[in-house]
C-alpha cells in the first residue's frame, strides 16, 4: 500500500532523494579523482579501473535515485530556471548553427580559412544537437495528441 | 502578476521556509513568487488559496489583457 503524500512529505522525500544524488556523485567523482592520484604514483592500470568503477557507481546510485524517487526531483520555480536556461542555451547553439556552418562551410570550401578542428568539431556537433531537439520535440508533441 | 503572499504569511506568522515546506515547494520558490518575480502554477496558486484558506482572488490579482471584447 503506498503512502499519502502530503506537501511537506513531498519536499521532504524531494531532499532525501536529493542528498542521496548528490552523495553518489560526489562519491563517483572523488574516488575517480583519487584513483587517478594513486594511479600518477604507483602508474597501476588497476587503480585507474578501480576508479572507473567507483565513478560508474556513483552514476547507478544517481540513476537509482532518479528512478526510484516518489516526487519530481525539480519544484515548479526550479523548473522554470531550468526552462530559461534551456531556452538561452538553445538560443546561443542555434545561431551558431545558423552563423558557423554555412560561413565554415565557404570559407573551407574556398580555402579561405580553415577554423580549428575544435571549433569545427563544436558547430557540426551543435548541429546534431539541434537534430536531436527536433526528434525530441516531435516524440514529446505526440505524446499531448 | 500581483500578489498578497506576503501579507497572508506574516499574518499567519510564518517563514518563507514554513509556508513553502507546508505547501510542497523551496523556500527560493515562495520568495520569487512573493517578489513577482514568478507566477505560480494552477495547482500552487490552489494550494497556498486553500493553506490560506481564501480564495485565489484574495490572493493574486492578475494583470491581464481584456478578454471577450
Amino acid at each position: 500500500m503506498s503512502e499519502e503524500l502530503t506537501a511537506s512529505t513531498r519536499v521532504e522525500k524531494r531532499r532525501w532523494y536529493r542528498t542521496w544524488i548528490h552523495r553518489s556523485v560526489g562519491v563517483g567523482c572523488i574516488g575517480f579523482f583519487f584513483a587517478t592520484a594513486v594511479w600518477m604514483f604507483t602508474e597501476d592500470p588497476l587503480a585507474l579501473y578501480a576508479g572507473l568503477g567507483v565513478y560508474w557507481l556513483g552514476c547507478l546510485g544517481m540513476g537509482l535515485g532518479y528512478w526510484a524517487s516518489p516526487v519530481s526531483l525539480s519544484d515548479e520555480f526550479e523548473k522554470q530556471l531550468q526552462w530559461d536556461a534551456t531556452q538561452l542555451s538553445s538560443t546561443v547553439i542555434v545561431v551558431a548553427v545558423i552563423v558557423g556552418i554555412p560561413a565554415d562551410t565557404v570559407l573551407s570550401v574556398t580555402g579561405t580559412y580553415t577554423a580549428p578542428a575544435a571549433i569545427r568539431g563544436a558547430i557540426w556537433g551543435y548541429l546534431l544537437l539541434v537534430l536531436l531537439f527536433g526528434a525530441s520535440h516531435w516524440y514529446v508533441k505526440r505524446t499531448y495528441e | 502578476m500581483n500578489n498578497e503572499i506576503t501579507t497572508y504569511r506574516e499574518h499567519e506568522g510564518l517563514s518563507q521556509g514554513e509556508l513553502a515546506e507546508s505547501v510542497g515547494v523551496s523556500r527560493q520558490t515562495v520568495n520569487a513568487i512573493e517578489r513577482d518575480r514568478y507566477d505560480p502554477s494552477l495547482e500552487l496558486a490552489f494550494k497556498l488559496a486553500v493553506y490560506f484558506d481564501c480564495r485565489i482572488e484574495d490572493l493574486f490579482q492578475p494583470d491581464i489583457e481584456p478578454v471577450g471584447e
